[in-house]
């Protein structure tokens, strides 16, 4: 525990030495909100939320779409210390490879939870998002849900792969069709059934269904229950996948 | 400290270890000599835990290396070749973390990162973002890295490769220290000058194999060789002076070649008949390091390997 609390804070005093990743991440999701918060509330008038104002839609599907983009980053920090050439004197420590593991996740699941708590706060806040009887400990629990299942799936990810550009890939096509598939960019009601039919296979689509739920539908944490299991349970089987297939001593690529 | 015992190492077809033996003793330095790919990597990375030796086991002390690896993990420190620091940190940042990584409290760590940054001179450093070191100075950090756990063996795989003069001298200067305060250290390198100046006991390594080990005046009176190393305007002439086998007479780079043989200069000058003209130079071989080394492989220490060799190593 001791080695994997030293990588923990490894990780956040480097993110604190360059911060400029998260704040580009924060700040773009604040961009793109107000241009579609319009559109947005037209679609869920049209699904029947009629005093909806679209923030309910656009703050918590940029949420989830930027989030698994911050998620990619957990799996950038394993590659780096291949191209920082660190790697090596890792694995010679005393640390073992959960130890690793855990410290490379766990202050990944910390800071996405941070970053997911901050853009709810302002998108809420420049956008006129309200809880309208929903819970806030509700949010809290899907937050914490996304986070993990988000960081699990690219720790498996980051495992698998040899190269730093193959994670990277993986990122950027996954954010964007598990966001899109799960109703991140446009309500999932309005997309084609074979989409809707196929959308539960994403946590996207959970995390989404719980957003609704308090957002649009006062739901507590009874209501969210469900997303809230199916993230974690799906985080614990992706962890123990990851942590099975996960090689300490393989060779993995880095830009250099 | 370090008993390692028939340590088998194959990459695909190529054999990079084949059953070496090694031992290091609490005090000890030992230079591990070896060509490009003879396998010296190879085996501190099994000795460290990086690799997992096919054949063979590690002793560290009382603790088995390959059955309890977090244990000998704390036992050990190693400079990899290649400088491994978090150049977004700064040096006590550095230093700090690997003293964690291995356990040690906050003022365990801090003391020992103090230590560490003396014995180095890193000292006026340590505040220093480690991306605005120089070349010597982040090798400098880089083998402090290794030491910060104060390790019963450390082992420094050329640890000067690259580094100024007075990074070379802080580097040996730091490993006597740590030998004389009672630290088991494996040394590789190919500045043989370095080794001398280390005082250290000497483990030749060729082929993934240890080929000889002691002390240096003990190999040097064991592997004495006397011959000379002679440059030439052109081939070598005709006759039978030089129609020697393949081992004996040899062209170590293009023009300049190594005539082992009991053989004085008279009788080379007399080999050379009326063409004495084109001898640009001769040297006498003197009994030292490098004839050991070249007795011993039949190669000199800069000598390229082999492609394969070189790959599995």
């Amino acid at each position: 525990m001791t080695a994997a609390w030293a990588i923990t804070k490894l990780q956040l005093r480097i993110l604190r030495n360059d911060p400029w990743f998260l704040v580009i991440m924060f700040g773009m999701p604040l961009v793109v909100m107000p241009l579609f918060q319009a559109t947005m509330g037209l679609s869920l008038v049209d699904s029947g939320f009629s005093s909806a104002s679209g923030a309910e839609q656009v703050v918590p599907g940029q949420v989830v779409l930027f989030g698994f983009f911050v998620g990619g980053s957990v799996g950038f920090s394993l590659f780096r210390e291949h191209g920082w050439r660190t790697w090596d004197r890792l694995r010679a420590s005393a640390a073992s490879s959960k130890s690793l593991l855990a410290g490379f996740g766990v202050p990944w699941i910390v800071i996405h939870v941070g970053y997911q708590l901050a853009l709810f706060t302002a998108g809420g806040l420049a956008l006129g998002l309200r809880f309208n009887g929903g819970s806030p400990i509700a949010l809290l629990m899907m937050v914490l849900g996304y986070a993990t299942c988000v960081i699990s799936l690219i720790l498996l990810v980051a495992s698998s792969f040899r190269t730093v550009n193959q994670v990277s890939a993986f990122q950027n096509v996954g954010a964007m069709a598990f966001g899109g598939l799960g109703g991140a960019l446009v309500p999932l009601e309005q997309l084609p059934g074979w989409a809707q039919a196929i959308a539960p296979i994403t946590p996207s689509y959970w995390a989404m269904r719980g957003h609704r739920s308090i957002f649009l539908e006062s739901g507590g944490v009874g209501d969210v229950l469900l997303p809230f299991a199916v993230l974690m349970g799906a985080s614990f089987v992706i962890s123990f996948a990851a942590a099975r297939r996960f090689r300490a001593d393989e060779t993995k690529e880095f830009f250099a | 400290m370090l008993r390692a015992t028939g340590f088998a190492k194959s990459f695909g077809d190529v054999a990079a270890l084949a059953g070496a033996d090694l031992e290091v003793n609490a005090g000890q330095v030992v230079a591990l000599l070896g060509r490009n790919g003879a396998g010296k990597t190879t085996l501190l990375s099994i000795v460290s835990g990086l690799l997992q030796p096919d054949a063979g086991s590690v002793m560290l002390g009382d603790v088995d290396a390959r059955t309890q690896p977090e244990e000998a993990a704390k036992l050990v420190g190693i400079a990899p070749q290649d400088t491994g620091i978090y150049t977004v940190l700064s040096v006590r940042q550095n230093l700090e973390f690997f003293g964690e990584l291995s356990g040690m409290n906050r003022p365990q760590r801090e003391q020992s990162a103090n230590d560490v940054a003396e014995k180095l001179g890193l000292t006026p450093l340590l505040d220093r973002r480690a991306g605005q070191l120089s070349g010597g100075e982040a090798r400098r950090l880089h083998t402090a890295c290794a030491l910060v756990h104060t390790p019963q063996l450390l082992m420094l795989d050329e640890p000067t490769v690259g580094a100024d003069v007075t990074t070379r001298l802080q580097i040996i200067d730091a490993v006597k220290e740590l030998a004389a305060e009672g630290a088991a250290v494996i040394y590789t390198t190919h500045y043989l000058p370095e080794v001398e100046a280390l005082g250290a006991d000497i483990v030749i390594i060729d082929d993934g194999r240890v080929l000889a080990a002691g002390t240096q005046p003990e190999l040097i009176a064991r592997h004495e060789i006397r011959g000379l190393r002679f440059e030439i305007d052109g081939p070598l002439p005709g006759g039978t002076f030089f129609d020697r086998p393949a081992d004996e007479l040899v062209e170590i780079s293009p023009g300049t070649y190594r005539l082992l043989d009991n053989i004085d200069m008279s009788d080379l000058l007399a080999g050379f008949g009326d063409e004495t003209d084109r001898l640009i130079s001769v040297e006498t071989l003197k009994p030292d390091l490098e004839t050991v080394f070249l007795a011993v492989t039949g190669n000199r220490l800069d000598d390229e390997p082999d492609v394969e060799s070189e790959e599995a190593a």
